[in-house]
């Protein structure tokens, strides 16, 4: 026992030298590039191959609308940073935005779904940004190697089989949460950052708080291992909002939410991204954010029609019954796509009600006549006929 | 006491029976896409596309950090390397230039870039080691890009073969070698950096894979021009060309 | 580009063992619910209750069966994706429409992007009624992807052929073999 100490020792003095370097350091500049040799050269390297294939990715939204209103509003909110930062809007059904040290940042289709209005979209964006200045993810890097560095004199002292030979890579590691969220601290911090973004591009500043308290209901309503990812990063949202009211009551300034714009913008994607949401099949989290859609009240027979969907994919006790009744409400209202009457007469087939499953299926084919599942469609009404 | 020596000494001998295994020396294995391969012209001029090398260094506790010097200065090293080896066998380099971004070439050229990436996974998994050979592949080496490969060498058929060469090497930071140094006294063989890649030579008319070599080397430096060039010799060791 | 696995791949190289992957020669096979003539040689390999069969390895080309899903099974016993998801259960009945929802809801959450189906229509599934539909997607690394599926729901269980492979050159090139294999196609 007496040899491990010096060593150990040594270790955790080397690693705590790494780390002070780091903390009291200033906010990146706009157009700032990274030293060579330098521990944020090595990271930009990482997440510029990161970025690349981000970049090409399957999974990225290419429809120039969206990606031309989302960037206006990052450059609202970034000011002098605009020119630093590239937006990738990634279609996954949860809440989470990100930003990398070299400045690519990501947007989740789960975020665009769950915001209300402009102000609190750039408001989360304005919290990333936050991050990004504070070169948190640099610090978490190197708080991540100093832990871990720790941990393996540790395991060899006390005899555990090989310290951690071939260990996973970086992004294996990163994956792991308990490592890799921000600290409360620096929590704070991009919150006051996100804060001074807002009211600066002027937003109105009551619209920073609502979206946690909302995310909190959802995560209430999930199971816990389907919390968003987003909880996994950013510790502690009650707390948070609670702060951030309190903010908008001390700095008493005035402030657009932008709503109508916003949601000029999210509504032809709006149908697809809930359609990504029913497809992971959390009806409980979904539900939550469908209601909220629901008091926002636009295109209402689409908000049914998904309504219907979510029925229908949950299938528990009573639920053709609920999912029945909610493609009924989409037809009499504005927007109910064609595939309402489809699913319906799809539904009405399986309770043998043939003569109104027709009907549905018949008018199916008339408002799509191009559809991919004519032939199939056909082939039912054959039968029902 | 004397019970708790004899543990150790077993487990020594048994890292140290996998360590031989892993290879005090580098070591490669090649396949080639058939025995009587025949270039098809006397001086052959082949595309080099980008080398995918990352150097890293070992943390204490083995993650592996990737470090932007490093393979700053590897990228050159190897791409000098290469240069001298191609030279020497009067072979022409032509680097890839790729096409502007969002432009309909580039997306075609990605995918192919991609699908070779596909296809040296498929290599690497199903073709070295007996633990997940695919009896479809037993007695051939039969893998191919398809003639879409021709995207890459565009309308004027600039080269007649293209070369992918893939690095990944890491280094011991002084922690590491602390704890190499501190597992040896216990016993325990705890691994340093470990040099691995591959390299492919795709036949840009046919999109044939024609040949194929994996390296596994747990010396060697890239961050210098003349161990980096060790290392592209025995990556292209018995190069067809 | 690849290789986040390389590592593993030269360790598990080196420890040998026993190869998982088996020959699938010329003559009929019996899926359980229904037999195909293979047409070509496969390399097969079981995993979560569904039998794959390749040419070159899964990433660039393979054919999977399901042979006979029950209510409230998935498609696939394991999960090769994103795990905090729940994978999409079989209920039976199912049409033809749910089938294929319930088909492509698994590939998405096994990873694949993008998925667009097109073409869904009836078809023989030896001497039962089913249905066909293509698709294409886009994997993690962005490579498209096209395939297509055979499938029939039969007392109440799914029984499904789904062929999946990379656009460029491989969908093409085993599409034939894939296809006569189709034809040959028998129920008990």
């Amino acid at each position: 026992m007496t040899r491990l100490a010096p060593i150990v020792a040594l270790a955790l003095l080397v690693s705590a030298c790494a780390t002070a370097a780091l903390d009291d350091g200033p906010d990146v500049t706009p157009g700032e590039q990274p030293p060579p040799a330098s521990v944020e050269a090595d990271f930009w390297m990482i997440t510029d191959a990161a970025e690349a294939r981000i970049r090409d990715s399957g999974r990225r939204v290419m429809d120039p609308a969206i990606n031309a209103y989302v960037r206006r509003v990052v450059c609202a909110i970034a000011g002098p940073y605009c020119g630093d930062i590239r937006v990738y809007i990634i279609r996954v059904p949860d809440f989470n935005a990100s930003m990398m040290p070299n400045g690519a940042m990501q947007v989740w289709t789960g975020l665009l779904l769950r915001a209300r209005n402009e102000a609190e979209f750039a408001y989360v964006i304005g919290h990333e940004i936050g991050h990004y200045l504070r070169r948190h993810t640099l610090k978490r890097m190197v708080d991540l190697r100093t832990k871990t560095d720790a941990l393996v004199f540790v395991q060899l002292a006390i005899g555990a089989a090989g310290g951690s030979p071939l260990a996973g890579n970086l992004v294996q590691l990163l994956a792991m949460a308990s490592l890799s969220a921000y600290s409360r601290d620096q929590e704070r911090e991009s919150d006051a950052v996100g804060f001074r973004l807002l009211v600066d591009a002027g937003y109105d500043p009551y619209q920073a708080a609502p979206i946690w308290r909302r995310l909190i209901v959802e995560a209430r309503a999930a199971d816990e291992d389907q919390r968003s990812i987003f909880f996994a990063s950013h510790p502690a949202p009650e707390e948070r909002a609670e702060t951030l009211e309190r903010l908008a009551e001390e700095i008493r300034a005035e402030g657009d939410a932008f709503e109508a714009r916003y949601l000029e913008a999210i509504l032809p994607l709006r149908a697809g991204l809930f359609r990504d949401e029913l497809r992971s099949r959390r009806f409980d989290r979904l539900q939550v954010v469908l209601d909220h859609h629901f008091e926002a009240a636009a295109k209402l027979g689409e908000l049914h029609y998904i309504q219907g969907e979510l029925y229908r994919l949950r299938g528990g006790d009573g639920d053709e019954a609920l999912a029945i009744a909610a493609y009924r409400r989409a037809l009499n209202l504005d927007g109910a796509p064609p595939e309402t009457h489809r699913d319906l007469g799809l539904m009405l087939m399986r309770k043998q009600q043939s003569g109104e499953a027709l009907g549905h299926l018949r008018a199916y084919l008339a408002a799509t006549p191009e559809a991919e599942d004519r032939a199939m469609v056909r082939s039912y009404m054959a039968r029902l006929e | 006491m004397a019970r708790a020596v004899r543990r150790r000494k077993t487990r020594v001998g048994m890292v140290l029976a996998i360590g031989l295994l892993v290879g005090a020396c580098a070591q490669t294995i090649a396949f080639n896409k058939s025995a009587e391969f025949t270039p098809s012209s006397p001086s052959p001029r082949i595309l080099l596309m980008p080398a995918d090398i990352e150097l890293s260094e070992l943390s204490a506790a083995g993650i592996a950090f990737p470090k932007a010097e490093w393979t700053t200065a590897a990228i050159d090293n190897v791409g000098t390397a290469i240069e001298g080896f191609m030279a020497s066998r009067n072979a022409t380099l032509i680097a890839y230039q790729a096409p502007p971004a969002a432009s309909p070439e580039a997306y075609l050229q990605n995918q192919i870039i991609k699908l070779h990436g596909a296809v040296g996974n498929a290599v690497l998994a199903h073709k070295f080691g007996p633990a997940n050979a695919l009896p479809t592949m037993a007695d051939k080496f039969d893998y191919t890009l398809g003639e879409g490969v021709r995207a890459l060498a565009g309308d004027r058929a600039i080269a007649e073969y293209a070369l992918f060469v893939y690095l990944r090497d890491s280094y011991a930071s002084g922690e590491r070698a602390a704890v190499m140094i501190f597992g040896l006294l216990l016993g325990v063989a705890v691994p340093g950096g470990l040099q691995i890649g591959f390299a492919s030579l795709v036949d840009l008319e046919s999109g044939d894979i024609v040949w194929f070599n994996r390296l596994v080397n747990p010396t060697g430096d890239l961050r210098t021009p003349d161990p980096a060039r060790k290392t592209i010799e025995n990556l292209l060791a018995d190069f067809p060309l | 580009m690849i290789m986040r696995g390389l590592g593993m791949v030269v360790i598990l190289a080196l420890l040998g063992g026993c190869a998982p992957y088996d020959l699938v020669t010329l003559e009929r096979r019996d899926l359980g619910g229904f037999s195909v003539e293979p047409q070509i040689e496969w390399s097969s390999l079981e995993n979560g209750g569904i039998e794959i069969w390749t040419v070159h390895g899964t990433g660039l080309e393979a054919v999977y069966f399901a042979d006979g899903i029950a209510d409230g099974e998935p498609l696939f016993e394991q999960r090769f994706g994103e795990s905090d998801k729940p994978l999409p259960r079989f209920r039976s009945p199912m049409n033809a429409n749910e089938a294929m929802e319930f088909v492509v809801d698994t590939l998405a959450i096994s990873g694949a992007g993008e998925i667009r189906t097109s073409a869904l229509r009836p078809a023989e599934f030896g001497a039962h009624a089913g249905f066909r539909f293509d698709l294409g997607y886009r994997d993690a690394s962005g490579l498209e992807g096209r395939g297509l599926a055979l499938g029939a729901v039969i007392d109440g269980r799914l029984y499904l052929l789904l062929y999946l492979a990379a656009a460029e050159h491989y969908f093409a090139a085993y599409g034939g073999p894939v296809e006569r294999m189709i034809d040959s196609l028998e129920t008990p």
